[in-house]
């Protein structure tokens, strides 16, 4: 009873810390039938009165940084450099710093730094930036033949070592969050010996889960349209106002390489993803649920709460 | 010959067509002498990189939620975005030894502004409810502003008119087709659409200010819109309009007629239909806004076939007015705090203290700080410009405050003398009352106004009828108010001895006959001009917090 009450309490206190401040409400599962659920997230079926849309194929490349110590993994987070080619709309750039997931309910911490090319930065003696460099350091992840080998990255790692060290102590936002959330842990110092562990690509089949105005009607005396999401609603919702947007979906594969010796070459990770789209987290949380059930029970869906990060570098360290 | 000029006919249309409002630019911020707290920023020939961090943290570090105990509003992603940009640019600077310039400095401008715009924004906001000490000083300030604004003429020739470099505070108009579009251009440039027939859906109740209020956003969610009703329906628009014409940046409200803006409720926001938007505004406002109220109804198939973006509706409750307004609040507006004008040696800034005049012009009298807006626009493309806004122009053009029930009404085309100053020998008095008199106003000269004035006198009478053609009066009222802002002009240009280039004739004993009854004799309004189709009345003193009369 008592680790029951202290494990609400803590709950409550992550809630609070993280509540509005880059907080997603998200689900990841895995599952034994992949590619039954990779031919429904790619066929855009239905499952009872939710509808799913996949609008597109992205592909993510990610460098995951943590401390000698792990002191990020330790206390429940993972800090990565990525870029996001989103097919025609091109490729972005961010610094990102994500909590695990605080529960089964699926709040998650994201703090993230959008745009890093005007972070600029001299790389073997001339001026660049970060976006280019890690534009750069992907490249030469996709091209090396043995991607675990430190040695295909050196110079550029050193350089974006040498940016995390000349900023420290600058307001970035994942640093800003650190510092907030310990003080005593996160100094400048700590931050500066922050280096890169581990280097991957992901592909992600990205997809709407939308329902008709019928199935607010009936279940709240509503429909659900988001009036609060101006520009990041997606344009098919513009152009299809009698479709409601209530969660995004994503079918991610995505392989890791260690940038340390371990007895690994990679680890691979397959999982699916779903996040609340609606804006009244009440509501969204019930119809969340709702998916949930009807995902589990064709799929077999098991659900997973560690991130990527966890997943592979518990294997990798192995 | 002919070919040549339907060519050149068709390349002119083509422009108009085509025509959007150019790129404002920014302009400069620094001041002929530098702030103390610009001063604290800069180590030697260097920017004190530790300092700049400080500030960066604290614009942009969601943590920071308080300041003086008091709370900090939400920093916007956007505004992170213009922080970083401009901090990041200052580091580089810094790591390569580059000495200080110009373009540096007005970046730590920018910066302290906003970072003073927050903190004393905050510390306004904690203290939003007037103690009584703080409504004597604003009555105070009321009586006291019909004296002390008193000049010593000069004789100054033609071309002595100071010239005011733009900056973020004010922009020398620059519009192909006339001042008096401006307005316009800004919106546009904000992305602000407003149609001439409005549908808009509730979002959720406010509770700021005086005027009863609402949020909503329009059909295509890309717009939020402040819906309000009251007295000052007309007089904002025309306040806004007018103050954009000399240079100013603004808040844009539109009015609207009876039907023709329609508001829906969504049914799943907290008030679900018109008895609940009345009993609610009741509530927090003390306003009765039933009068306004024309129609209210379920919304029809009938309708959703006019605008099919209502098919969603269908079956809901919708509700119309007789007259409202609404503003917009643009997502790429993003509005920061005050534009601090008693900090940062703002009352230096010419474009600030000749405000005073352009506030005279239109009558306005609620000139409190918190009637301005220090805002971060996007510019697209993630280009972001800092820009001080004027907002709430409303109290105006014709003002009658009661001191005893701490009521005012405005909007009292009779209460809006025909001249703005009293002219004494070589003295000039301007007759306005103001119940803020903030440090910029306090510091205003001669010259001040006088280069205001000099924007006044580019308005030209057919500017003035279309604006005043926009704020929606009843013909007569409209027609009145043309009269006496001509003359209100007029008597400016007088004051400071400045040539008319485009003189608006006027006529301060007009009289106006409608269906053979007496509407304005001799220059006054002289009956409540149909009282049903105007809740507020046009005559009656009793504000929105006597319900109108009602």
């Amino acid at each position: 009873m008592d680790i029951k009450k202290t494990c609400t309490a803590v709950f409550f206190c992550l809630t609070y810390l993280v509540w509005g401040q880059g907080v997603e409400i998200q689900r990841k599962y895995t599952t034994e039938q992949i590619s039954q659920l990779r031919d429904f997230v790619l066929s855009s079926k239905e499952v009872n009165e939710f509808h799913t849309f996949n609008y597109a194929s992205y592909v993510y490349f990610d460098l995951y940084m943590d401390t000698p110590e792990y002191t990020l993994l330790k206390k429940g987070f993972s800090l990565r450099m990525r870029k996001k080619c989103m097919g025609d709309e091109g490729c972005f750039y961010t610094f990102q710093l994500k909590s695990e997931m605080t529960s089964g309910e699926g709040v998650r911490m994201e703090i993230e730094e959008p745009e890093l090319d005007f972070y600029k930065l001299v790389h073997q003696g001339e001026e660049t930036n970060l976006a280019h460099l890690l534009n750069l350091l992907f490249q030469q992840f996709q091209s090396a033949k043995n991607k675990s080998d430190l040695e295909n990255y050196a110079d550029i790692l050193s350089s974006i070592q040498e940016w995390i060290s000349i900023k420290a102590n600058a307001p970035i936002a994942p640093f800003q969050k650190l510092k907030f959330l310990y003080p005593d842990l996160f100094t400048a110092e700590k931050i500066r010996s922050l280096a890169p562990k581990m280097i991957g690509e992901s592909h992600r089949h990205r997809g709407h889960v939308y329902v008709g105005p019928e199935y607010g009607m009936k279940k709240f005396g509503a429909p659900l349209r988001n009036v609060k999401r101006g520009d990041d609603e997606p344009v098919y919702f513009k152009e299809n106002s009698d479709k409601y947007w209530v969660i995004e979906s994503s079918l991610d594969s995505s392989v890791f390489y260690p940038l340390f010796p371990s007895s690994l070459d990679h680890v691979l990770v397959q999982e699916y993803e779903i996040e609340n789209k609606y804006e009244v987290d009440s509501i969204g949380m019930i119809v969340l649920n709702e998916f949930e059930k009807e995902m589990r029970e064709r799929f077999a869906l098991r659900k997973t709460v560690q991130s990527k990060y966890v997943q592979s570098i518990n294997q990798l360290r192995e | 010959m002919r070919i040549q000029r339907s060519v050149l006919i068709t390349f002119f249309l083509f422009l108009i067509g085509t025509y959007s409002p150019a790129q404002i630019e920014r302009g400069s911020l620094i001041l002929p002498q530098h702030p103390p707290e610009l001063t604290g920023l800069i180590n030697k020939d260097q920017i004190d990189l530790k300092k700049l961090r400080e500030l960066t943290n604290f614009l942009t570090n969601r943590d920071i939620k308080f300041y003086q105990e008091v709370p900090l509003k939400k920093r916007k992603k956007a505004f992170l975005r213009h922080i970083k940009h401009l901090s990041e640019k200052l580091e580089w600077e810094y790591f390569n030894k580059v000495s200080l310039t110009d373009s540096t400095i007005e970046i730590l401008y920018e910066m302290l502004l906003f970072e003073k715009s927050m903190k004393h924004s905050a510390i306004l906001e904690a203290n939003s409810t007037l103690s009584f000490q703080q409504k004597r000083r604003l009555l105070k300030n009321t009586k006291k502003s019909l004296r002390m604004f008193s000049f010593e003429r000069k004789k100054t020739g033609e071309k002595t008119v100071l010239q005011v470099k733009n900056s973020p505070f004010w922009h020398q108009p620059d519009t192909l087709a006339g001042i008096h579009l401006q307005f316009d251009d800004l919106a546009k440039q904000k992305k602000i659409k407003a149609r001439k027939r409005m549908v808009i859906v509730f979002k959720e109740l406010s509770y700021s200010g005086s005027t009863p209020k609402i949020k909503a956003n329009d059909l295509d969610f890309d717009n939020e819109w402040s819906l309000k009703w009251g007295d000052e329906a007309h007089t904002d628009v025309l306040g806004s309009r007018i103050f954009a014409a000399l240079g100013y940046d603004v808040d844009h409200p539109y009015f609207y007629g009876e039907d023709q803006l329609t508001l829906v409720f969504d049914g799943i926001q907290t008030v679900k239909n018109s008895v609940q938007l009345v009993d609610s505004l009741t509530f927090i406002y003390g306003v009765d806004i039933s009068p306004f109220i024309s129609t209210a109804g379920i919304v029809t198939q009938e309708m959703a076939k006019e605008h099919k973006k209502l098919n969603p509706y269908i079956g809901f409750e919708y509700v119309r007015f007789k007259k409202c307004f609404i503003e917009g609040r643009p997502d790429r507006v993003k509005r920061i705090g005050t534009i601090i004008p008693g900090l940062l040696k703002n009352e230096q800034r010419r474009e600030l203290r000749a405000a005073l005049l352009a506030h005279a012009f239109i009558g306005n009298w609620d000139t409190r700080e918190e009637n301005t807006a220090l805002t971060t626009v996007h510019d697209g493309n993630y280009n972001y410009r800092i820009s001080a806004v004027f907002a709430d122009l409303g109290t105006s053009l014709g003002v009658k405050v009661s001191p005893l029930s701490g009521d005012f009404k405005v909007g009292l085309v009779n209460e809006l003398s025909w001249e703005v100053f009293q002219i004494k020998k070589n003295k000039i008095i301007l007759k306005n009352s103001i119940n803020a008199i903030l440090k910029p106003y306090q510091a205003a000269t001669y010259e001040d106004l006088r280069w205001m004035a000099d924007k006044i006198r580019h308005i030209t009478g057919e500017m003035l009828a279309e604006m005043i053609d926009e704020a929606g009066w009843p013909a007569p009222i409209a027609a009145l108010y043309f009269q006496k802002m001509a003359s209100r002009r007029a008597s400016i240009l007088l004051a400071f001895d400045l040539k008319d280039p485009h003189p608006i004739p006027f006529d301060k004993m007009l009289t106006v006959i409608e269906d053979g009854v007496k509407v304005v004799d001799n220059g006054k309004l002289i009956i409540d001009y149909e009282r049903e189709k105007n809740p507020e009345s046009f005559l009656s003193t009793k504000g929105r917090k006597r319900n109108y009369g009602h």
